[in-house]
């Protein structure tokens, strides 16, 4: 009985501890050597889950999908404005669509970022980052992108 | 004297027949994620000298619905008294997928096959268990030829004692993409080390300390660039095993201190780090035994951390950004237990909410995660 009492008293007891100390954000609710759901930490090496894990390195902060207009030059020689969204994945790949008076045309690949640089398929582009603006440097050409999505 | 000393010996007897057949990630998952604090058969990945604690049992990991790349199958088989080997099928690989991914965008090198032995010396325990990944994919596009490929091999050795148990891993992971002349790799080693220690200071309560360490280092080469990263992760804690009565287990845990810091340097280029570090994690877990077939759990963690991103550009003034952030998390689990085989599930509390599809019309599922443990010649399956 007396077990019973202590047990329940230290429950309850390490309840309100936790409830006092209030409770913040979600970003990342495991520690290294507990709290995931896989019953250990962030450093499992059991399981290594996309929700236990952070996106880490650069291409994290790459990651959503950004939005941007660039003229582009029409195969009649004049330029014309399209609209540029490009959808960058955790996994290395890439979908880019192109839309200009009313028709759009996608494509698809993988990408690298090393350092100040993004390659795309082979494409290579200097890059400046700053919260949800990226800004691509094709070739004398400036492409700003806003993030719209993560 | 002699009869506390009998009773003490039954009472010790009773806790050690009541729960240890009681394993699996679903079970420590559902209890706070204690599992490096308590003993467990998920343990045998970390401190793999405890695999002769499991012998003779087929385990099967249902980690999402539905969902069989998630699934992970083994077996323990006992082939002398003194020894146990076995495999499991689709274990999951904790590797850097977004850089993999960058490397290799068509292959995956996130799941493993292992094989495991393990025996016995003297007093210790010991066990090795090898792990080994491999994808492969060649495209021919006519004006360049695209080849892929990606391994992994992992070795880890551990020893055990009653109180004691220790774990040491290394592993290999490797990536390579290659289109017509052009060509870009990734690949390095991890080392793991992990160690826990028992103390029995009551009939009813055990201590348990624990450190954890691993260091990881990988070099990603396209042409002339080159990109170092490196992980270091550090943990250390305490935990207390309270066995209430024969069938009611309170496990406490402090995570002290818990470093986990990747980086990447650009050869003559950018640099950037990012470190959280665990001050403290608090977990809990509760298991109650409600009837010989029908088990409990209750799991809460509470983690406060910082995390900090800092930059080192080639060019420019250095960065340096950090928050404050505490997370609460609380899971409940289910056991069941008929003869042989045990049904662990991380039951999904949402449902009680809602209440059943008759009356709420919201298709709850009622476990988010799901362990199936089969034991061999155990009575009364």
């Amino acid at each position: 009985m007396r077990s019973y009492r202590i047990f329940f008293s230290v429950i309850v007891c390490l309840g309100l501890i936790m409830m006092s100390c209030g409770v913040g954000g979600s970003d990342n609710p495991v520690g290294v050597t507990g709290g995931a759901m896989d019953g250990y930490g962030v450093n499992s090496i059991v399981e290594g889950s996309a929700q236990d894990s952070d996106a880490s390195g650069q291409t994290g902060d790459f990651v959503g999908t950004w939005v941007g207009s660039m003229d582009i030059m029409t195969p009649y020689g004049f330029p014309i404005e399209a609209t540029i969204t490009l959808t960058i994945n955790a996994d290395g790949t890439y979908e880019m669509t192109y839309e200009a008076l009313g028709a759009s045309e996608t494509e698809t690949g993988t990408y690298l970022i090393t350092g100040d640089q993004l390659f795309i398929d082979g494409e290579l582009a200097n890059y400046t980052l700053t919260g949800n603006t990226l800004i691509l440097y094709l070739e004398g050409e400036t492409l700003e992108l806003t993030r719209v999505n993560v | 004297m002699k009869k506390t000393f009998k009773a003490t010996c039954l009472f010790i007897l009773c806790l050690v027949m009541a729960m240890p057949v009681l394993a699996t990630e679903t079970r420590v998952g559902s209890m706070g994620g204690i599992g490096y604090y308590i003993r467990d058969n998920s343990n045998i990945f970390y401190f793999p000298g405890t695999l002769m604690q499991y012998k003779n049992q087929a385990v099967a990991e249902l980690r999402a619905k539905n969902n069989d790349d998630l699934y992970t199958i083994g077996f323990h088989m006992s082939s002398s008294s003194s020894s146990v080997f076995g495999a499991y099928l689709n274990r999951p690989l904790n590797l850097p997928q977004d850089i993999l991914g960058s490397v290799t965008p068509s292959l995956s090198l996130d799941r493993c096959a292992s094989v495991f032995y393990g025996g016995q010396l003297s007093s210790i325990n010991y066990g090795i268990i090898f792990s080994i990944a491999m994808d492969k994919e060649e495209e021919d596009t006519g004006s360049n030829d695209v080849k892929e490929s990606a391994s992994y091999f992992g070795l880890t050795a551990g020893a055990s004692t009653d109180d004691a148990d220790l774990g040491l891993t290394i592993e290999f992971p490797s990536a390579s993409y290659e289109m017509g002349s052009s060509d870009k790799t990734w690949g390095g080693l991890g080392l793991g080390l992990n160690g826990r220690y028992f103390s029995q200071q009551t009939a009813e309560m055990e201590v348990v300390l624990l450190g954890t360490f691993y260091y990881g280092f990988a070099k990603q080469e396209q042409g002339s660039s080159e990109i170092d990263y490196t992980r270091l992760q550090l943990g250390l804690g305490a935990g207390i095993n309270y066995q209430a009565t024969k069938n009611n287990m309170l496990v406490l845990a402090l995570e002290a201190f818990g470093l986990d810091m990747d980086k990447s340097a650009v050869e003559d280029g950018d640099e950037t780090t990012e470190t959280t570090t665990t001050l403290p994690g608090i977990y809990i877990g509760v298991e109650s035994k409600i009837k010989p077939w029908f088990i409990a759990r209750l799991g809460a963690r509470q983690v406060y951390e910082s995390y900090k991103e800092a930059t080192d550009p080639e060019y420019g003034d250095d960065t340096e950004d950090t928050d404050f952030r505490s997370s609460f998390g609380v899971t409940f689990g289910l056991g069941i237990v008929m003869g042989g085989l045990e049904l662990d599930a991380l039951f999904n509390e949402g449902i009680l909410f809602d209440g059943p599809n008759v009356i709420s019309g919201q298709t709850n599922t009622l476990a988010n995660r799901i362990s199936l443990t089969y034991h061999f010649g155990r009575k009364g399956e």
